[in-house]
């Protein structure tokens, strides 16, 4: 009886870390997406309607889905706090701590980050271009998300499954 | 006063200038902010250095320098972290910020076909203190009237730059809107702000007391500006800073002929060197103009003398 539910048991964590797996790569896609858009918004709020900065965050945070919403969010709570960091060490801060709390890769990242330390520094033109080039770095990232979320999703499903079944027949 | 500029400047910065003696803070007339080069400050006439100590020195190599860091950051606060929101103010060379304050700005120049189109590597900048004196022009007003000619007439106000010409300008506004709640009226005054320092705007609201009979066309070029407020507000005096320029004097014209009186300034160490400025010295021969006057500001304040305009075409 007890090694019955032992291999259920078994079955069970072996099946979730294989959906939790798959489900990074899903995610990663997603949120690729999400920030791109939110970098679009960004864009329209600094060329179009000129908005400052610290605003024009707020703007695209409220726009924008979790957990991206929260680098916004932070960024302008940042720039209004005590500390008087400027907009690159507000950005940066922001992007750090946020980035656990996301499925993205390194590889993103240093495209934020570099990003960052432009931004709000330069004409509206220069802007544009940078946050431009950012989406279109991001862009290519998601297209190879994509394609790893096709590749490894359906293999870390049936993976962590027949691994659990694979250590119960073991046992047995 | 100081406070609206205090919280844009870096935190080191700021705290070299609370250390200076209190008479001396609250006269500051400009700090001037360079990238790697002495701090300086200038009040009454005179400069100073700013030392590590925040003490007041006349000798550069023990002055504070202000490191690039300290310099982006100031700019970040100035442009509110967003340059591209600047860019008219980039190719004038200045940024007026709440309260009035106009931080002159240099650095290196971006050109598109032979015009400046903004600045970039910014290395310097000049911070100058607006200060609202409420009543400066309390002696000079009732001078302005002629009660033989039909009340308020038109003056030119001249003095070298940080005599005060603004000030002076700004309080004579600020009195004909309100009136003396006795017999002189409360007028409509339209105020055409090429500059952004008479009123002070911030997203077109003034931010000094103009008055509140008081209409302000704000970073507009004056002759423009004189015009459209001529269409549009009917004043019955316009008030513009720095005139000289052809255009400036045409609409100074109309407004004369529609009957509206003009108050404006013009930068001149007297009224020998007005005789070098062509189209002011036509508007004087014109009569467009009643009386010249000589603003100078010492110890005890601000001083006036009128110049009947009948002296300087004779002189001329």
């Amino acid at each position: 009886m007890i090694k019955l539910l032992g291999a259920l048991l078994i079955l069970f964590a072996g099946t979730a870390v294989g959906f939790l797996q798959a489900a990074k790569y899903v995610d990663r896609a997603k949120e690729l997406r999400i920030l791109i858009h939110a970098l679009q918004r960004l864009e329209t709020e600094i060329n179009y309607g000129r908005t400052a900065l610290p605003v024009a965050c707020l703007v695209t945070a409220e726009a924008t889905e979790q957990p991206i919403r929260e680098l916004f969010q932070m960024t302008a709570n940042l720039l209004q706090g005590e500390q008087e960091l400027s907009l690159h060490e507000a950005w940066s801060t922001a992007v750090e701590q946020c980035w656990s709390t996301t499925s993205m890769k390194t590889r993103e990242k240093e495209v934020l980050l570099r990003m960052g330390s432009v931004l709000g520094m330069s004409d509206s033109e220069d802007q544009q271009k940078h946050l431009q080039l950012a989406q279109l770095q991001l862009k290519t990232e998601e297209v190879t998300a994509r394609e790893e979320q096709d590749k490894f999703v359906k293999m870390w499903r049936s993976l962590g499954a027949l691994g659990a079944v694979l250590i119960v027949i073991l046992m047995v | 006063m100081l406070a609206d500029i205090v919280q844009l400047l870096p935190i080191e910065i700021k705290k070299l200038l609370e250390k200076l003696p209190a008479d001396m803070k609250n006269g500051i007339e400009e700090i001037r902010i360079r990238e790697h080069r002495p701090l300086e400050i200038t009040l009454q006439g005179s400069f100073y250095y700013v030392t590590e100590a925040g003490q007041p020195e006349k000798d550069s190599r023990l002055a504070y320098l202000p490191t690039t860091e300290q310099c982006r950051k100031l700019l970040e606060k100035i442009t509110n972290y967003s340059l591209y929101t600047m860019e008219e103010e980039l190719r004038r060379g200045y940024i007026t910020v709440a309260g009035g304050h106009r931080i002159g700005i240099v650095g290196r120049t971006i050109l598109d076909g032979g015009f400046v189109r903004g600045i970039r590597d910014i290395g310097g900048f000049n911070i100058r203190i607006a200060r609202e004196v409420i009543g400066a022009s309390n002696q000079l007003l009732p001078k302005l009237f002629m009660p033989m000619r039909g009340g308020l007439q038109s003056v030119l106000l001249i003095s070298p730059p940080q005599q005060g010409k603004t000030t002076i300008l700004r309080d004579i506004a600020r009195s004909l809107s309100y009136g003396d709640g006795n017999k002189r009226l409360p007028m409509k005054i339209g105020i055409v702000d090429e500059r952004s320092e008479i009123a002070a705007c911030v997203r077109g609201i003034p931010t000094f007391d103009v008055g509140p009979r008081t209409d302000v066309m704000d970073a507009c070029p004056k002759a423009e500006g004189m015009m459209m407020l001529l269409r549009s507000m009917s004043p019955e005096v316009i008030v513009v800073d720095e005139i000289g320029r052809l255009e400036d004097a045409v609409s100074i014209r109309e407004a004369a002929h529609s009957g509206v009186k003009v108050i404006a300034t013009a930068h001149a160490n007297d009224v020998l060197e007005v005789h070098g400025r062509q189209e002011i010295m036509k508007l004087i021969d014109e009569k467009v103009f009643a009386n010249i006057i000589e603003l100078r500001r010492s110890d005890k304040g601000f001083m006036h003398r009128i110049v009947p305009v009948e002296e300087i075409r004779e002189g001329g």
